[in-house]
């Protein structure tokens, strides 16, 4: 074991002690401190942080044993010798049961002592090293938590497959990343899997909602700042892009991204520098950029939400994920997993889905996308009864028929004149909708009579499929 | 008749020094591998117990038996080889450490002590812990064995390069041959005294490349032991 970094502390009375200690502990690549008293080894303790202490039992300001049990509670790290003089095996004994790692007797064989400190400091070291894969081992354990808690992507329909395919040819790579869809399709999903299946997935991935923080909040979040930077500033903070070293930074709706800070976060992409707010040393930028919006790009980059220049840079892959009504062959898988994953939160065995239900979340437009999807089934899940979801445990939106639902209503045309016929026929559509198919409180709301509302429906061709 | 012829041939047996030091450090060894598991049995004993009485009579048997541990460590020290952790040490400093020790360990007779230590600012190769051994030795001897009338006296100087110690005891009769001095382990046995100290102090002696002897001069009543240890540099103010 190597000498060099290992500092020893030795506190004893005895000047010929400590010196031929030291001159010994020297000689063999120990860095050494010396103190002739209690109070000067606790000093020494605490401004030149020792691995390993031989302390005399018999201290002119303290009893040694007092002294150990200070040292054990301060500092319980590091380990300690006991040098005695005393003869006595009890006092040493003593000594170890109060969590000393040996004792030698005074005069001591130089061989002995060097044999027992190396052994003491390797204890030390041993034990750090327990400590830090420990530490290692919960950060996995809670970074797994995590990954297993999030929604895995489903590639079951064309259009996925395609997007998987294009992951697994560009994640490798450090290649900059901007992801586009509706919101709720699973941006953030997308930017995981690129990640996990990086080379930089052994690092953190740090995200950064811009449409989550205050404009002027966002700066100091992605840069960090120095204690004192501006008012607030307690203490140094490392910003996003420092806890993104070495790993990936996901920008999450990149077009709320202020426009003067787009043009800042395209230097650091271009010249992988930054400086923290109110720091004079600049850093260096190691991660890979993904970033997401749910705006299209042509009308963000029209309305100058999205800086070109940005645009071009983040833009070297682009992925485009469709909305969940464009791929439904998605949504069997989708459901499946989420009701695994909310059975498995709420501690109660994965229900069955009934045909009718099932058929229901098939026909379900999902104008929320694959989050709407996960709330609709956590709902579900949560209000299943005898272990099956029938159509009673789904969100009433999903129970309508489906003209009867408010994404099918918006889509109705909304501009350009309407004949009377398309206006009757809309606002009957409308008071199905808002009374749940209920056509005497429609006819109520509507301000007609139930049988006037059955021959409109008819003309209209108005079926409810309940 | 039977009985003498036999002792007699086992006295005629010739047992080199080593292998009596091999078979003593052995013994010592092994006996206190015991001992430190008797009394590590006897603290787990202890703890067990919960009567007070009891509990402080297994401490007592405790204490008694590591008495017995150390008194095996001393003699496996007093018969080991010398190994000096030899640095630049003050004369001076190493008087003072001894004045020190001295006042510590023998807090009744120190004041039977005359001093006259006078090294100026000689500087020695040695190892500090190891004299001390030596000097108190010495000092344990003086006192304990036939002592006279009068004070001891401690000088030290340095002379012709050399530092030079010396321990006068007043003593009204001495029958020792000192030719010999510290060469004849095991020539004084008694309870508790193994007659091994002196040869101990002289091996560390000669490992710093010094010389200890002894004389008695009839003429004022007094044992002198010398030691003499060379000067590695004598620097001045």
């Amino acid at each position: 074991m190597k000498t060099e970094n290992h500092r020893v502390l030795i506190i004893d009375d005895e000047r010929p002690v400590l010196m031929t200690l030291e001159a010994l502990l020297k000689r063999h690549g120990y860095q050494v401190e010396t103190a002739p008293t209690a109070a000067q080894g606790l000093k020494v303790l605490k401004s030149k942080s020792p691995m390993l202490v031989l302390l005399d039992l018999r201290l002119p300001d303290a009893d040694g044993l007092e002294m150990l049990d200070r040292i054990k509670t301060e500092l319980p790290e590091v380990q300690v010798i006991i040098l005695t003089a005393h003869d006595s095996l009890h006092n040493a004994i003593e000594s170890i049961k109060r969590g000393a790692y040996h004792f030698i007797s005074k005069p001591y064989a130089p061989e002995e002592l060097l044999s027992l400190v190396e052994k003491a400091l390797e204890k030390q070291f041993l034990l750090r090293e327990t400590e830090e894969l420990r530490e290692k081992t919960e950060q996995l354990e809670k970074r797994l938590e995590i990954a297993e808690a999030r929604p895995a992507p489903i590639f079951k329909s064309k259009p996925m497959q395609e997007i998987e395919e294009l992951i697994d040819a560009m994640a490798p790579s450090d290649a900059n990343v901007l992801i586009v869809g509706e919101s709720g399709v699973g941006k953030e999903v997308i930017a995981n899997a690129i990640h996990a299946r990086s080379r930089r997935a052994g690092q953190p991935m740090v995200k950064l909602n811009c449409a989550a923080f205050p404009q002027t909040m966002i700066e100091g979040e992605l840069f960090g700042y120095v204690k004192g930077a501006f008012t607030g500033a307690m203490q140094n903070f490392p910003g996003m892009i420092g806890a993104a070293n070495g790993g990936t930074l996901f920008l999450d709706e990149i077009s709320d991204m202020p426009a003067d800070l787009q043009t800042r976060f395209l230097r650091v992409l271009q010249e992988r520098e930054y400086r923290p707010l109110g720091s004079t040393q600049t850093m260096k930028a190691d991660f890979r950029a993904i970033a997401s919006t749910n705006r299209p790009i042509a009308e963000a980059l029209a309305e100058n939400r999205l800086r070109s220049d940005l645009y071009y840079r983040l833009n070297t892959f682009q992925i485009e994920v469709p909305a969940l009504r464009k791929r439904k062959e998605d949504i069997p898988p989708l459901i499946a997993q989420f009701v695994r994953q909310f059975s498995q939160q709420l501690g109660k065995p994965e229900p069955e889905i009934s045909p009718d239900a099932f058929q229901k979340l098939l026909d379900y437009s999902w104008p929320g996308n694959v989050r709407e999807l996960q709330n609709a089934i956590e709902y579900a899940v949560v209000l299943a009864r005898q272990g099956i979801i029938g159509v009673k445990e789904l969100p009433t939106e999903i129970q309508l028929p489906p003209e009867l639902q408010q994404a099918e209503l918006s889509a109705l045309p909304r501009s350009g004149v309407q004949t009377l016929d398309e206006v009757e026929r809309t606002a009957i559509l409308q008071a199905l909708a808002e009374c749940r198919g209920n056509k005497k409180k429609a006819a109520e709301l509507l301000g007609i009579q139930r049988p006037t509302l059955y021959n409109k429906m008819k003309r209209y061709a108005i079926e409810l499929r309940r | 008749m039977a009985e003498k012829a036999s002792q007699d041939a086992r006295d005629s047996l010739s047992v080199p020094w080593s292998d009596a030091i091999r078979f003593l450090r052995q013994l010592s060894h092994d006996l206190r591998n015991d001992l430190n598991a008797i009394e590590l049995q006897s603290a787990y004993i202890g703890e067990l117990e919960k009567n007070e009485e009891i509990q402080s009579e297994i401490k007592r048997l405790r204490e008694m038996v590591s008495g017995m541990a150390s008194t095996l460590q001393r003699l496996s020290r007093d018969v080991g080889e010398v190994k000096p952790n030899l640095i630049s040490y003050r004369a001076t400093d190493l008087m003072e450490d001894l004045r020190g020790k001295i006042d510590h360990d023998f807090p009744k007779q120190n004041t039977e002590i005359t001093w006259d230590i006078q090294p100026g600012n000689a500087m020695l190769n040695v190892d500090p812990q190891l004299l001390q051994e030596v000097f108190t030795e010495l000092f344990a001897n003086a006192f304990r064995h036939d002592r006279g009338k009068g004070p001891l006296l401690a000088k030290g100087k340095i002379d012709n390069h050399q530092f030079l110690f010396t321990l006068h005891e007043p003593k009204d009769r001495f029958d020792l041959a000192t030719q010999n001095w510290g060469r004849e382990p095991l020539r004084k046995i008694s309870l508790r005294h193994y007659g091994l100290g002196l040869n101990r102090v002289r091996g560390i002696v000669e490992t710093h490349g010094g010389k200890l002897h002894a004389q008695y001069d009839p003429n004022v009543s007094a044992l002198v032991t010398t030691l003499t240890l060379p000067v590695a540099s004598e620097a001045s103010d």
